[in-house]
């Protein structure tokens, strides 16, 4: 590809110049910038991985590797919406209780990794005290959402049949309820 | 700087996986669905609820605003917070290419809590210059990333990068001193060390300088005369005209204006330091002149000066007359560093023997210099430049101007003998 006079073939230039901006961004990252992207991959392919179960694990398990692999890259895009909105889909298709327990708490690490991968680049220096507080963060959360799920699941469970109608309407009324706190949480003056 | 904090995509992300859940799961009337919310509806309230009200405020500043080349850099940037609850908060200093850290490429995460937070920046300086340390941002993000609030920019901190020295040190003297006092032997009598003369007694002479020995063999008061002791003034002439070559740092090759700063600053370092009186001038589109002074003070004034020193590649020289005016002291010692890149280089020197100085050329050009385009006949050309450039030293060499390459200590010596001994006969020159 190459002639005489030193002149380089484009093609051979941009090769080089994209291998030379891979290796610059190797020098570049931090472990700690990578262990966040790792943990946003990890927590996205197995969210993945055990919402898909029921598709064999010969399917399910490279895909989400791949798939995961997107929110891990781009953490501010809508690629990490679009793994957690596929892990409903698949869960939906065939939800266990107390799976779900589990997909909601990987779900979640996904969420909040992503949410602090999308604030510092991979070249970062991160000091252990950053990742210290958010795994502490999220593991509070993980705790109270376990043990609040785990009373749900056990609601559930000993509910009376037949109740589908009275199940939707409070649910319904109940995810309005948190939808609009939440969304009145995001946008309130401090102090309110 | 303080300003309001907004949502990130991450909150829009929890609400909208919150509500999709919990209205897949009433809809499809599967408990299961609705646990996949629980997670997302805890964490969003835990973090929303101690919403901070302002960002912090931040400063960027300099440990030392000067250091040398291969020295330490130490910056600091202080968050101070004044918030409840802890905040991440995202530094990212601009740095200039020859300032390198021990860590990172100027990106850091810091954790700030209720009081204030320090994100510390070590490297290095790699090359002598006059740098800007920054401008910074900082961004402030709260609730575990689901709010943030926009850049705090902190201005830029200049930051002097003083040449390294390299060690000069010279034992010869300088022709023409002309101070009042100093180290240099004058060829005036006057109070001194040296022994010049003796010589009978006049009124106001001292009574501890009568020669005793020569009094009583001669039977009338005798007394020693001695050489006057003076400082000189010594002038570099900086030819900044041209870089060339490639710079690696202070560890790596030197280009030219490497060679002419570390060089001057070696000079002036040693000439300060004994008492002479230094100035210096650059030389290019412009005359840019350090007036002469002397001790440590001048010698760090100089520094900062040199650091300033730019190249001038326009091509366009002063005139003979701008240059010999912008000399000023008549008996100055001229040491002028060139890398004799180019005919003007010659003529400068040529300018400064016709106008009666004796000036000494120091030769920067670093060794094994290459052209930056290399082509077929890049090694004829190269190689007929330097046998032109080697004709042109023989020339001036010829003219009674000595040409020596800045080898480090004792570079100097050989010439100034030389221009001693040119010193101790008759000048000639144009009126």
């Amino acid at each position: 590809m190459t002639t005489r006079g030193g002149y380089r073939h484009p093609l051979v230039e941009r090769i080089g110049y994209h291998a030379a901006r891979v290796r610059a961004w190797a020098r570049r990252a931090t472990i700690a910038g990578l262990s966040v992207r790792a943990v946003v991959w990890l927590a996205g392919a197995l969210a993945l991985t055990l919402a898909g179960w029921w598709l064999g694990p010969g399917a399910v398990v490279p895909v989400a590797a791949v798939l995961a692999l997107l929110p891990a890259g781009f953490p501010r895009g809508r690629a990490v919406s679009l793994v957690a909105v596929l892990v409903i889909a698949a869960f939906a298709a065939d939800p266990r209780l107390w799976s779900a327990i589990v997909i909601g708490g990987l779900l979640y690490v996904h969420h909040t990794g992503a949410a602090l991968a999308a604030q510092v680049r991979t070249d970062a220096v991160i000091p252990p005290a950053v990742l210290r507080f958010w795994a502490g963060r999220a593991g509070l959360v993980l705790a109270v959402s376990t043990l609040l799920s785990l009373a749900i699941a056990a609601l559930a469970t000993e509910a009376p049949a037949g109740s589908a109608t009275a199940f939707l309407a409070l649910g319904g009324a109940a995810a309005a309820a948190i939808t609009a706190y939440l969304g009145w949480l995001a946008i309130r003056e401090p102090g309110d | 700087m303080t300003g309001r904090f907004t949502p990130t995509a991450a909150l829009h992300r929890a609400i909208g996986i919150a509500g999709l859940a919990l209205l897949a799961g009433a809809a499809l009337g599967r408990a299961a669905l609705v646990l996949l919310a629980v997670p997302f509806a805890i964490g969003t309230a835990l973090s929303l609820a101690a919403r901070p009200g302002r960002q912090p405020v931040s400063t960027l500043s300099l440990d030392e605003p000067a250091t040398v080349e291969g020295g330490p850099v130490a910056a600091r940037v202080r968050v101070e917070s004044g918030l409840d609850q802890p905040v991440l908060c995202i530094v990212n200093v601009q740095l200039p290419n020859w300032i390198r850290l021990q860590h990172g490429t100027g990106f850091y995460a810091a954790l700030v809590r209720a009081s204030s937070s320090v994100v510390a920046l070590r490297g290095t300086a790699l090359r002598w210059g006059s740098y800007r340390l920054g401008p910074a941002s900082t961004r402030t993000v709260a609730c575990d990333g689901l709010l943030v609030a926009r850049s705090d920019v902190l201005p830029a901190v200049p930051l002097t990068v003083y040449p390294a020295t390299g060690q000069f040190d010279s034992d010869q003297g300088l022709p023409r001193p002309t101070g009042i006092s100093g180290i240099h032997r004058s060829r005036r009598l006057g109070p001194g060390g040296e022994l010049a003369d003796v010589r009978p007694f006049q009124a106001g002479d001292r009574l501890r300088r009568i020669n005793w020995r020569v009094t009583q063999r001669v039977g009338a008061l005798h007394v020693n005369a001695t050489l006057a002791e003076r400082d000189a003034e010594v002038l570099l002439l900086l030819d900044a005209r041209h870089e060339a070559g490639s710079s690696g740092g202070v560890a790596g090759a030197s280009s030219v204006l490497d060679a002419t700063v570390r060089a001057a600053a070696a000079i002036i370092e040693h000439y300060a330091h004994q008492g002479d009186r230094v100035a210096v001038l650059e030389y290019g589109s412009r005359l840019r002149r350090l007036p002469a002074g002397t001790g440590r003070r001048h010698y760090l004034s100089a520094l900062e000066w040199l650091a300033r020193v730019e190249p001038h590649p326009t091509g366009q020289v002063l005139g003979d007359r701008l240059l010999i005016t912008g000399l000023q002291s008549a008996t100055a010692q001229v040491i002028v560093l060139t890398p004799l890149l180019d005919q003007e280089s010659a003529n400068l020197l040529a300018t400064l023997v016709r106008a009666g100085r004796a000036p000494v050329a120091v030769d920067t050009l670093p060794e094994r210099i290459q052209p930056p385009i290399t082509g077929e006949w890049t090694l004829a050309g190269v190689r007929l430049w330097h046998l032109e450039r080697v004709n042109t030293i023989g020339r001036l060499r010829g003219v009674g101007v000595p040409v020596e390459p800045w080898r480090g200590p004792g570079s100097l010596d050989a010439m100034l003998r030389h221009i001693n001994r040119l010193a101790a006969g008759p000048r000639v020159g144009a009126r």
